[in-house]
């Protein structure tokens, strides 16, 4: 790094207080003295000035494009098709082999340890199945033809060879989603999108959680009517400790199950607001939902804390519940969840089936 | 009238809180008329969505301004900015402005709504922002505009630690500047 590149560095930490009092009182002494120093200080603020402006001018303008789309284009292609349930049921019953001679699974939990974790007496049961039908994923030229024929618009992403960045669920008709916020990358508005449906469209981002890794995003009224009633709702109680949960995600370009154990009610850092399991592969499964065996929802997956090799945390749903009042009691924003848990089956296997329409990928 | 103005002063309020559902009844009210304008005018309904957007844009930054008075109703505001617009991109080319003339005293009273130098520079940078491709553009826009800190920055973006991702935004904003002084000439 030259010169300038040291002073920006300087500058950066100055303009951000992330500089300690002695340093801020030396910086500015070098300021009073050195001429030169500040009129590049100057030159930076402008520029900085300059360059949130048009970062403001290209969010306006991103939003003025959703808006616009939403009025003159907006999206039809919702069927709940066999073709997706078909591969989904096949992966349900190899689930429901697999739990009826998955010992871990069956008896509870036994004294497996994994890594750090040692104090904790867990078992560690992940079973990853994913559609292995690919005669279902339509080709990226049909894609393309379904988009493009959708509104001939270029503001359309083409995903289909792009992993997404993680996964965002439907929590409300009102067409509310969850997601992690990290995946978001700051923008206002992002695609949800499930291949085998050929189902893209935009969302709204409007709620960005400033302590916890979640957000809220919703879609047009006439997506969101596409719907049928969302068939889990959030826990009532406690989860117990352990007990065997699931999750539903994208980790890549297909929808997977995982099934995994929640082990700790204590999260990252002690703190009370994530849940911790010790299955390792789960943090790929950024901003999906956690479910109890029985199918309530009890969290968001939180990758940003989890290690890969060996635990992974997620949000609280009783700090997402609470946030959702405190939006609603302040008239922020009101999602109606009373519809939940109508259309809710029996059985865990059935869960896959029932849960997978209200599961995306997530494209910023 | 009273009641005109306090309706009007109330959308005001909306869209300074940004309610999306105001700016999108605006939008579905004003923008056809745009359209109709500019597509009799040798624009195409590209060109209207773009001119729209930006004089919406333009009316955003206006009412962000608490000293902002709207001396006209809303919709009046924005297609005439709109026209403005259009009008000095048509005839920013033509050798004889003159032929014009009419349309432009016509339109006088927007032109000094829009500071035309101005938004040509926030699109500058918008398209500078653009060309810096990833993962400078996310590494800048994150910690300049959305104000997240390095560490934070260096997880979303995979960076081994908080300090090679301030030596990457270094350079990025190096390129950036090049870009958009070059763009400026």
């Amino acid at each position: 790094m030259n010169d300038f590149g040291q002073h920006m560095v300087k500058f950066d930490a100055y303009l951000n207080s992330e500089m300690s009092k002695e340093e801020r009182l030396r910086f500015e002494q070098e300021l009073n003295s050195d001429l030169v120093l500040t009129q590049e200080f100057e030159a930076h603020k402008k520029f900085l000035v300059d360059f949130n402006e048009g970062v403001n001018y290209r969010e306006t303008k991103k939003n003025l494009k959703s808006i616009h789309k939403s009025i003159y284009y907006p999206d039809e292609n919702f069927f709940f098709s066999r073709k997706f349930y078909i591969p989904l049921a096949v992966a349900a019953s190899f689930v429901f082999i697999l739990l009826i001679f998955n010992p871990v699974i069956r008896e509870g939990s036994t004294a497996n340890s994994v890594g750090h974790d040692e104090e904790l007496a867990y078992a560690e049961s992940t079973d990853s199945i994913k559609s292995q039908d690919d005669s279902y994923a339509p080709s990226v030229t049909e894609l393309l033809d379904t988009l493009l024929a959708d509104n001939g618009n270029t503001e359309i992403k083409i995903v289909d060879n792009i992993s997404p960045s993680g996964t965002a669920f439907m929590i409300s008709n009102d067409g509310y989603f969850l997601t992690a916020k990290h995946l978001l990358e700051g923008n206002k508005v992002v695609h949800l999108q499930q291949k085998n449906e050929k189902m893209t469209f935009e969302v709204e981002v409007v709620y960005v959680d400033p302590v916890e890794d979640f957000a809220i995003l919703k879609c047009a009224p006439n997506v969101a009517q596409s719907f049928k009633e969302i068939p889990y709702r959030f826990i009532k109680n406690q989860p117990h400790i352990p007990q065997a949960v699931f999750t539903l995600g994208y980790p890549k370009n297909e929808l997977q199950y995982t099934l995994g154990e929640l082990n700790s009610k204590n999260g990252y850092f002690l703190d009370s607001l994530n849940f911790k399991s010790p299955s390792a592969n789960l943090p790929e499964y950024s901003g999906a939902p956690l479910f109890s065996y029985n199918g309530d929802l009890i969290g968001i997956i939180n990758s940003t804390k989890s290690d890969p090799k060996s635990v992974t945390y997620f949000v609280n749903h009783h700090y997402i519940q609470n946030v959702l009042e405190t939006l609603k009691v302040s008239d922020s924003i009101y999602i109606n969840m009373s519809l939940n848990y109508n259309l809710r089956p029996k059985k865990h296997d059935d869960f896959i089936k029932s849960y997978a329409p209200y599961i995306f990928e997530i494209h910023p | 009238m009273i009641n005109k103005v306090h309706i009007e002063q109330n959308k005001i309020d909306k869209i300074r809180k940004r309610d999306q559902k105001t700016l999108a009844n605006i939008y579905k009210y004003v923008y056809p008329m745009v359209l109709k304008h500019i597509t009799s005018n040798n624009g195409s309904e590209e060109d209207a969505q773009d001119i729209f957007q930006d004089a919406y844009y333009i009316l955003l930054q206006k009412v962000d301004d608490v000293n902002f008075v709207l001396t006209s109703q809303i919709s009046t505001f924005l297609v005439g900015i709109s026209k403005n617009l259009w009008l000095k991109t048509i005839t920013k080319n033509v050798v004889n402005p003159e032929l014009y003339k009419e349309e432009i005293l016509f339109h006088e009273k927007y032109a000094e709504e829009v500071d035309e130098e101005k938004l040509q520079k926030v699109r500058n940078m918008s398209d500078g922002i653009s060309l810096l491709g990833e993962p400078c553009k996310t590494l800048l826009i994150q910690y300049y505009y959305f104000k997240q800190t390095m560490k934070e920055i260096a997880a979303l973006l995979n960076y081994t630690n908080a300090e090679n991702a301030k030596n990457q935004k270094y350079k990025c904003l190096q390129r950036l500047k090049k870009i958009v002084t070059k763009t400026n000439e």
